[in-house]
């Protein structure tokens, strides 16, 4: 596998981030590291970008497992939602962020729907650490050229997100 | 050149219980991805992952967190967990043939960051009520050393044959 940087976003007290440049119909890679929240107990939302505009609409549908190791994993399902539901519960403590590995397929095309995996690993606010194995898709026919993060409230304290082409 | 750069790889051709790759991590990268490629085993049940110096030693005691879930081919899912431990337990089978994982490990060398784990793995399991795992794992080490490499060993048995080979992600 090779990897070609795209573009890179690192928070300073933000409160979105977001990385762009998708522009064929390449899988793409994205690094998630520790995006750390400036309030205890929030979920770290993400929604794909149009012409590196977020779009808020009801489109997003996702379902995975949470790996909790403090507690029975549980199933999650999302439909129609206003964004992808990434990351649970992350917490604010010492160096507590959320992390992971998302690919993304066909997010140029714009006849077909963008779709993406989640393999995330978090510190929550009860000091666990939470897994998120998980897929969903955007069930609009649409060209997304990126994607933007933002937590529930507060902002990004610090942490920086990464996209990458796989190349051949 | 390719943002993913081969750091170092390992093969392990005998038998050992405990085995210890060091010189995988520094600060050139924050993210890293493992591939370990099993060939074959005397290991039972599972095999147990932690962080460690340039020495080989482990870093840090009852400050492992992880979680993991296994699908299983001829049972129903199972899944464990363990808050405070000595270890990540990432990958399970029992004897003869394994199979492969690859793991993404979060800032091992960074400075003041904790490390996280996310893995996938696909094992045979040699017990007729099973056969197959499929387990997925999430792990963190809730302090901010700078680690060297990975101890992996078996908690029955030995590892006898396999290929480690660990890749930095690039950030420019």
């Amino acid at each position: 596998m090779k990897l070609r940087q795209v573009d890179k976003a690192t928070a300073s007290s933000s409160a979105t981030l977001a990385v762009n440049g998708i522009d064929n119909d390449s899988v793409y890679m994205v690094v998630v590291r520790d995006l750390h929240p400036s309030n205890d107990n929030q979920n770290l939302y993400v929604r794909v970008n149009v012409s590196s505009t977020a779009k808020s609409d009801a489109f997003y549908q996702e379902s995975g497992e949470f790996l909790d190791s403090t507690t029975t994993n549980g199933d999650k399902h999302n439909l129609n939602g206003t964004s992808f539901v990434a990351h649970i519960a992350i917490g604010n403590a010492g160096v507590e962020s959320a992390n992971g590995i998302y690919m993304l397929y066909n997010f140029n095309d714009s006849g077909s729907y963008s779709n993406i995996t989640f393999q995330n690993t978090d510190s929550t606010y009860n000091n666990a650490v939470v897994g998120y194995k998980a897929g969903g898709y955007r069930n609009k026919n649409e060209s997304n050229n990126g994607l933007t993060w933002f937590f529930n409230t507060g902002n990004i304290e610090y942490g920086e997100v990464t996209l990458y082409e796989i190349v051949q | 050149m390719s943002n993913l750069r081969l750091v170092k790889e390992f093969k392990l051709e005998s038998a050992t219980r405990i085995f210890i790759a060091t010189e995988l991590f520094s600060d050139e990268f924050d993210t890293y991805r493992i591939e370990i490629n099993g060939k074959a085993t005397s290991a039972s049940n599972s095999i147990l992952f932690t962080l460690v110096n340039d020495n080989g030693e482990q870093l840090g005691e009852n400050l492992y967190d992880y979680a993991y879930q296994q699908n299983r081919s001829n049972q129903a899912v199972a899944e464990n967990r363990l808050q405070n431990g000595d270890y990540w337990s990432v990958i399970m089978h029992q004897t003869a043939v394994w199979g492969g994982a690859t793991f993404y490990l979060f800032n091992p060398a960074t400075d003041g960051r904790y490390t996280y784990m996310v893995s996938d793995s696909s094992v045979f399991y040699n017990a007729a009520s099973i056969r197959y795992l499929h387990n997925i794992s999430v792990g963190n080490m809730k302090n901010t050393y700078n680690a060297s490499g990975l101890k992996m060993y078996g908690n029955g048995g030995s590892m006898d044959n396999f290929t480690l080979r660990c890749y930095g992600i690039r950030r420019d």
